[in-house]
């Protein structure tokens, strides 16, 4: 699904990302940790075009997508969160999702004046909304919500723009406990449905290794260490990156 | 009757003049201070096609046309540069456009401007101006109306909160900007006939800093997402310069003063409302 090849981004003299490789299957969820500025979310940025690529490929379905503009490669499939929620604070939770909605859809411009559509529209908002525990909130502007809230419905939003590989920069971020067993479950349901690929950066490992397949941990923008989440967590070599002991 | 029908001409012409800069500004967070060369252009544009004989029907014409071009070099622009940058730009392009037809005599009457303006024949007299003004402007209200229900307005709004979450959706950014900015252009450039025929006389000092800072009060004023906020944000510019009629004033110094109070009041509405005019945008 997805094939990363001897991928290099610098940012001026600095490289940020040196000869990583990395490949996806369908319906893999992948953990990617590391120190801080060890280059994960400059990885996420490369995959989904935020960050241009100095050298290497990026293949997404067979499709070469290295040059790719973000919103392109989004239009193929590949979906994106962010550290600080995307979502659009001034706009009503139905609002945010119903942008996704009559995107990922090809919606007319009159659609809003359709009776048929909008009942459509209204039920898959709904749906999502209750998956998420959001639908009381339907009418609220997104800026009220709490940090968990906005991770959740930031899901709610990838999941009805239809991506098949979800590119997820820690969403435990500013999130209470209580949440983040919510935010798994709800990553591991939004996999699951669509037998989607997802690729999580994170810094809680524990809330990581129960999560995801496979686990890639980055230092100094090399994959550093590579493999199941439970022999990776035994691994030394983690404990070094880690404590440097 | 002149001076209602004065007023009312000016009311409607502000609310397209608010549709455009409402479009742009308010709700896509472009801050477009190109606008008044827009407006200039499409001015001289058509004042200029009449001078040399067309009709005003086809110089109306020529008028949208130079407007959507410069509308359309404008948006260019706009996905090359930074935001600051396209501000500074269009400050600066203002500048050059005010330079330029004041420095070619020959075409533009250099600072003495262009008189004697005609209005189409169907537009005989200020009343029929002023039902033009209405009809015209209540078509811009109900476009932006009707713009404000669809998936391209929704996407405007958002592109002012979070232009990177429009793109990881698969929204062409760019396209949407760019279409913006030509569109309200657009609206720009026939609020700017209905004015010029309305008062027959191109001034060669319109189009300058007096019209950004109406402009952008304007748009201020229309900062939420609403039609009622550009009727409330037009009525409040039209009228506040009605205050002065209360002093005693030189006649000589109304245009000035008149110029200071709108320098005020956006001095005013900038302190209180700067967060919600100029977003803090997402970087990657």
């Amino acid at each position: 699904m997805l094939t990363v090849e001897n991928l290099f981004v610098k940012f001026g003299k600095s490289v940020i990302l040196h000869d990583v490789s990395l490949n996806i299957q369908k319906g893999e969820m992948v953990g990617i940790i590391g120190p801080n500025g060890c280059g994960k979310t400059t990885f996420l940025n490369a995959i989904s075009g935020f960050v241009p690529v100095n050298a290497g490929s990026i293949l997404y379905n067979d499709d070469d997508v290295t040059k790719w503009p973000a919103f392109k490669r989004a239009r193929a499939g590949i979906g994106r969160s962010f550290q600080s929620a995307g979502v659009f604070r001034e706009m009503t939770l139905e609002e945010n999702l119903i942008i996704a909605v009559e995107h990922a859809h090809n919606y007319a411009w009159w659609w809003k004046f359709s009776a048929k559509h909008r009942s459509i529209a209204d039920k898959m908002v709904d749906e999502a909304l209750h998956e998420v525990g959001l639908h009381a909130h339907k009418h609220s502007l997104a800026g009220v919500l709490s940090g968990g809230q906005l991770r959740l419905l930031e899901l709610a939003r990838l999941k009805l723009s239809g991506g098949d590989l979800m590119l997820i920069d820690e969403p435990t971020a500013g999130v209470s406990p209580a949440m983040r067993k919510i935010l798994a479950e709800t990553i591991t349901k939004l996999a699951k449905e669509g037998n989607r690929s997802i690729m999580i950066v994170e810094h809680d490992m524990k809330f990581l290794f129960d999560l995801v397949d496979r686990v890639i941990v980055f230092v100094e923008g090399q994959k550093y260490l590579e493999g199941k989440p439970e022999d990776v967590q035994k691994d030394k070599r983690l404990q070094e990156v880690y404590f440097g002991s | 009757m002149g001076y209602f029908l004065t007023i009312l001409s000016f009311f409607f012409n502000t609310l397209i003049q608010g549709v455009a800069v409402h479009l742009v500004l308010s709700l896509a967070g472009i801050i477009f201070l190109g606008m008044p060369t827009v407006l200039k252009a499409s001015l001289y544009a058509l004042a200029i096609a009449e001078k040399s004989g067309i009709s005003p029907e086809v110089s109306f014409f020529i008028a949208i046309l130079v407007s959507l071009l410069v509308g359309l070099l404008f948006a260019l622009l706009y996905t090359r540069v930074s935001p600051d940058s396209f501000a500074v730009l269009g400050m600066a392009s203002m500048l050059a456009l005010d330079a330029l037809v004041k420095s070619m005599d020959k075409v533009t009457n250099g600072v003495l401007g262009i008189s004697g303006i005609v209005r189409p024949g169907w537009m005989p007299d200020l009343m029929m101006v002023g039902i033009v003004s209405v009809i015209v402007g209540l078509i811009c209200l109900f476009f932006e109306l009707i713009l404000l229900q669809t998936p391209f307005g929704r996407k405007m709004r958002g592109f002012k909160e979070d232009e990177i979450t429009l793109q990881s959706m698969g929204i062409n950014t760019k396209k949407l900007s760019r279409f913006v900015i030509i569109i309200s252009s657009l609206f720009l450039s026939i609020a700017g006939s209905l004015f010029l025929w309305r008062i027959q006389f191109l001034d060669a000092n319109f189009g300058g800093v007096p019209a950004l800072v109406f402009l952008l009060t304007l748009g201020i004023l229309a900062l939420k997402p609403r039609i009622r906020f550009v009727v409330l944000g037009s009525a409040v510019v039209t009228f506040l310069p009605e205050i002065l009629r209360f002093f005693q004033f030189p006649s000589s110094l109304m245009g000035y003063i008149r110029d200071l109070l709108y320098a005020l009041f956006l001095i005013l509405l900038i302190h209180q409302l700067h967060k919600h005019f100029i977003p803090s945008r997402r970087t990657i």
